[in-house]
């Protein structure tokens, strides 16, 4: 049996999580929303891998016992079924604040050191996760397009800053594809009367790398972003993504061994500063928008996005840690934000799902399960869809391109998804 | 002592691991290929630990099995089940995997059936009953009850257990306080798959067109032998879906609220909680038991002090920081209930039983009323079980049941002062001589008690460098020693632990040999031994690899009561 050692840095190392490993009790809370929050018989899971995987394994606890035994040398990281327990999974962090209700087990740590693990032994990440890989390489965005035609987003009348305290990072989904969430933020900007400005050749945050287990890779583009972003001279960088903006300031610090605070600057969505702008009425919403709708919690902007603290220490009698940690549970997340600024919108009328806040489902797309579970993605998207519906909401409205994308994917005709930016530029009078 | 303990290395060897194809293709056949897997991966997930069970993990007794399958039917049940039969080849079955029965094994060669796609929920309002498949937890249930102003109880375990595998084997919780706690007499019916394979549908689940018996319950005695050899643990075929009581309720809805820890169910003015502090541990009791004699209140019951520190503290460490200054006067001194007023029919009723009990516990016996949260995190729909492994990763319950009051109360003061004294003190965590927590159930007709001991998990773990065999030797001579020479000695006999916390063969002796008729029955349903095999004898596993936990004094007593009888015998 392997001996495991009580020295731990909150890293990347599996053998650093064999505690959560050998004394998760299997409890569950990993799997079903917070009990206060369950409605009924539907709606119940947290777990979208649990719930669509139907094994154990899928299940934050499975993959705990799961882990030991990799730890231990007692199962094979040939077996195909690891790397599809690994992979069709969100990371999307609601196992992590079930197991920190009461336990402190570093849950979503642990699933990241997993496919980490995965990477060094060489069976992951999916071929998908490595195709994207080689885009971000080759042109530095997932899609493989030409970088010079990364600002092609940038509406005719928006002139960004050369110099600016606020810098816009667009990321690749929204510089590419859902052009309309980086056209409404700078049409946030611009009705803010907020001078801004965005890096000329903005690189991919490198999310999809990490999430996939692709450390070495991803530290890089942190090291090189984190430098861009110094020498550009903001003292803050504006997502409107909420898995850049985690990225950026939960995760860099992670792969780099520091705190959040220690980045040089600070790390904003666009819905924190929208909201503070409404409510010092530099950002007036005058248009009225008739429309019920609900907010669905994006995981890197909800539970995913308290600031990172680096810990090593050692694990004392009891269990207990030496030097004292701060504890991440999720509840400093931006969840009120965004609420306000939804509720200051003429007409708008906002319900609210029961998974919500940091209980919120996942929309299924993280993680690199869109590029490698697509199937899998849209049932988790749909089975969301479906919870706003049973709400009465006419809408469902994100804080991401990724959520909006995967909800866009997997909503019927009818059904409305739209990023919170969009909304927002709605409301502003032209 | 603790030398003399075996370590895994010495145990026998461990029986046949894997399934041969030809099985396995007639499972795949049963169940299709997208629910059946040997993946040794998907299988180690069903490793099963909790609850105790992980001391076992630890020492590698348990292990994974050798498939898992998902049935989407009674009917496929059953027919995987007689391939088993054919085959020789035993099998378990679970669903949510909390209860932790039916997933701690300890062969390599067992079929896992997983009833997660057994979700029926069928809610009768009118009648107050429901039909349950074995996947639905008690969160799910609640919920769809109280939107029809009924309720279940929530059991202390926490409200993610299946109600199916919960009702089988325990069946409690605080709202029982006004529920017969039995849980074989609130069926209305069941679909049992027997250890055979043969599919017995009782009470509601019979056939109206060919039975004449039709709606009968199963009743007690049936239902005896569904739950099987070890009492406590249902390991006698696979309940596929039961039929339960429910309760009528207060209308007025429960609104979830807060973040994390904080999360909770605002009560409505018809709900409510009163915490009260009394000066002695007599007064608390003389207290507690005047409110049931008055047939008041719709739950209570005492709170032991660190469980307030669990509450409190954010952490682990908090709850160091907190439990650190807490001294044994303290908890001499600090004797705390806690009572749910409950308006079932009005506000007025709610009213006057506040009043009643004011009378009762602050007048009559000079308690003081603290200010009380009216929330809920712990009763309804949520249980913060899970929280009691914060202060040490792990923790045995050595005696869990329910008895009189007189035999409850004895036994926990019993129990405390065993956990003072060597060598128990210098391996369990320091409890200050707190009681533990017990509360009176039906009304007071019987009295539940939990007596948790702590330990650190990682002194009882071998892959730790902290591992002690000093802590495993006490945990185990505790269990199976110190504990059941009180218990027998008290005439405890309704005891959840009966081959889940103590061996039954220890134990037989001094309970009238009961566990000899329990094999004598498992033989008759059973007669290939492949149900949940061995699942029911691990304690006595236990005891057979380390004989050396039953100490001299536990022997004389046991002996003393098999040989003259409880009460001839000189304890």
């Amino acid at each position: 049996m392997a001996q495991v050692s009580n020295k731990v840095t909150l890293g990347f190392n599996l053998d650093d999580y064999s505690y959560e490993a050998r004394h998760c009790v299997s409890c569950s809370g990993c799997r079903w929303v917070e009990l206060n929050y369950v409605q009924g018989k539907d709606f119940a899971y947290r777990c979208p891998s649990w719930e669509y995987g139907q094994y154990n394994a899928y299940g934050a606890s499975g993959k705990m016992a799961i882990i030991w035994d990799l730890i231990n040398g007692a199962l094979d990281y040939s077996d195909p079924a690891l790397l599809d327990a690994a992979y069709r999974c969100n990371l999307c962090g609601g196992c992590d604040i079930g197991c920190k209700r009461n336990l402190d087990l570093d849950i979503q740590m642990a699933l990241t050191a997993l496919r980490a693990r995965l990477v060094e032994k060489g069976v992951g990440p999916m071929p998908q996760h490595k195709a994207v890989a080689t885009q971000i390489e080759k042109s530095h965005n997932i899609y493989g397009i030409a970088q010079k035609k990364r600002l092609e987003w940038m509406p005719r009348d928006v002139s960004p800053a050369k110099n600016a305290d606020l810098l816009y990072f667009a990321g690749c989904r929204a510089s590419f594809v859902d052009t309309e969430i980086a056209q409404a933020t700078a049409k946030i900007f611009k009705a803010a009367n907020k001078s801004f400005m965005v890096l000329k050749e903005e690189p991919c945050c490198g999310n999809p790398l990490y999430t996939t287990g692709q450390m070495d890779k991803a530290r890089k583009v942190a090291q090189e972003n984190i430098k861009m972003i110094k020498e550009s001279g903001a003292k803050t960088v504006v997502f409107s993504c909420a898995e850049g903006y985690r990225m950026v300031k939960v995760d860099y610090p992670k792969l780099l061994g520091i705190n959040t605070a220690d980045l040089g600057f600070e790390v904003k969505h666009i819905t924190e500063l929208a909201d503070a702008w409404i409510k010092d009425g530099s950002l007036k919403l005058e248009n009225k928008v008739d429309m019920k709708v609900a907010y669905h919690d994006s995981c890197g902007l909800g539970r995913l996005s308290e600031p990172w603290f680096h810990w090593e220490g050692e694990l004392g009698d009891w269990g207990v840690w030496s030097p004292p940690r701060v504890m991440r549970r999720g509840v400093n997340g931006v969840y009120e934000q965004p609420r306000d600024i939804l509720k200051a919108i003429p007409g708008i009328e906002l319900v609210e799902m029961l998974r919500r806040k940091d209980q919120a489902y996942c929309c299924g797309g993280g993680g690199g399960a869109k590029e490698a579970y697509p199937d899998y993605s849209l049932l988790v998207a749909g089975e969301r869809l479906r919870e706003a519906s049973t709400i009465g909401a006419e809408a469902l409205v994100a804080a991401c391109p990724m959520c909006k994308e995967n909800f866009k994917d997997a909503a019927k005709e009818g059904t409305g998804v739209y990023d919170i930016t969009e909304i927002i530029a709605m409301a502003i009078k032209s | 002592m603790s030398e003399e303990v075996k370590t895994v290395e010495e145990a026998p060897p461990p029986p046949p691991m894997g399934i041969d194809d030809e099985p396995f293709a007639e499972l795949e056949a049963i169940v299709g290929s997208e629910y059946i897997t040997k993946s040794p991966t998907i299988c180690q997930a069903y490793n099963g630990r909790g609850y105790g069970r992980e001391a076992f993990w630890y020492q590698g007794m348990t292990t994974r099995p050798s498939c898992v399958c998902l049935p989407a039917s009674t009917e496929e049940v059953a027919r995987i089940v007689k391939l088993c039969n054919r085959y020789d080849i035993p099998y378990t079955a679970g669903s949510t995997y909390w209860a932790v029965a039916a997933s701690c094994m300890f062969r390599g060669d067992i079929v896992m059936i997983d009833l997660k796609r057994l979700d029926t929920l069928e809610i009768d309002e009118k009648n107050m009953y429901v039909k349950v498949g074995p996947s639905i937890i008690y969160s799910q249930l609640q919920a769809e009850l109280m939107k029809r102003d009924l309720y279940i109880y929530m059991p202390g375990g926490g409200g993610q257990p299946s109600v199916v595998s919960n009702q089988m084997f325990q069946g409690q919780g605080i709202l029982n306080y006004r529920i017969c706690p039995w849980p074989e007499r609130r069926f209305n019916g069941a679909n049992w798959v027997n250890p055979e394979g043969e599919v017995i549908r009782c009470g509601i689940f019979m056939d109206r067109e060919d039975h004449a018996a039709y709606g009968q319950a199963p009743g007690p005695d049936l239902f005896g032998i569904f739950k099987g050899n070890t009492a406590w643990w249902g390991t006698m075929g696979t309940l596929t879906e039961i039929a339960t009581k429910v309760y009528p309720f207060q209308p007025e809805r429960m609104i979830p609220a807060g973040l994390g820890r904080d999360a909770a169910l605002d009560l409505p003015p018809r709900v409510q909680y009163q915490n009260y502090t009394l000066t002695t541990e007599e007064a608390l009791q003389g207290a507690m038991q005047e409110l049931y004699r008055e047939q008041i209140c719709g739950a209570l019951n005492r709170v032991p002090m660190f469980w307030r520190d669990i509450a409190k503290a954010g952490s682990r460490q908090e709850f160091w920081d907190l439990w650190s200054k807490v001294t044994e006067q303290d908890t001499a001194n600090t004797h705390i209930i806690r009572v749910l007023f409950i308006g079932y029919t009005s506000q007025k009723q709610l009213d006057f039983e506040m009043k009643v009990a004011e009378d009762i516990i602050v007048k009559k016996y000079g308690g003081t009323a603290r200010r009380t949260k009216q929330t809920d995190d712990g009763t309804f729909q949520y249980s913060i079980v899970t929280g009691m492994w914060k202060p040490t990763g792990f923790y045995a319950s050595s005696c869990v049941g329910f008895e009189s009051t007189r035999c409850t109360l004895t036994l926990n003061d019993q129990q405390v002062e065993a956990l003072n004294k060597e060598p128990y003190n210098s391996v369990f965590f320091e409890q200050h001589k707190e009681h533990p927590w017990y509360a009176p159930f039906n009304l007071g007709r019987v009295m539940y008690s939990e007596f948790m001991a702590y330990l650190d998990c990682e002194k009882i773990d071998p892959a730790n460098s902290k591992f002690d065999m000093n802590h495993v030797g006490g945990l185990l001579t505790f269990l199976h020693s110190e504990i059941p020479m009180r218990v027998i000695q008290n005439g405890y006999s309704n005891l959840f632990g009966n081959g889940h916390i103590n061996s039954k063969t220890e134990l037989g002796p001094a309970s009238h040999n009961y566990q000899e008729w329990v094999w004598k029955w498992k033989a008759e349903f059973d007669p290939k031994d492949v149900c949940r095999k061995g699942l029911g004898d691990h304690m006595d596993v236990v005891i057979q690899s380390a004989p050396q936990v039953l100490t001299e004094e536990y022997k004389a007593v046991r002996d003393n009561i098999a040989s003259r009888g409880w009460k001839d015998a000189e304890i």
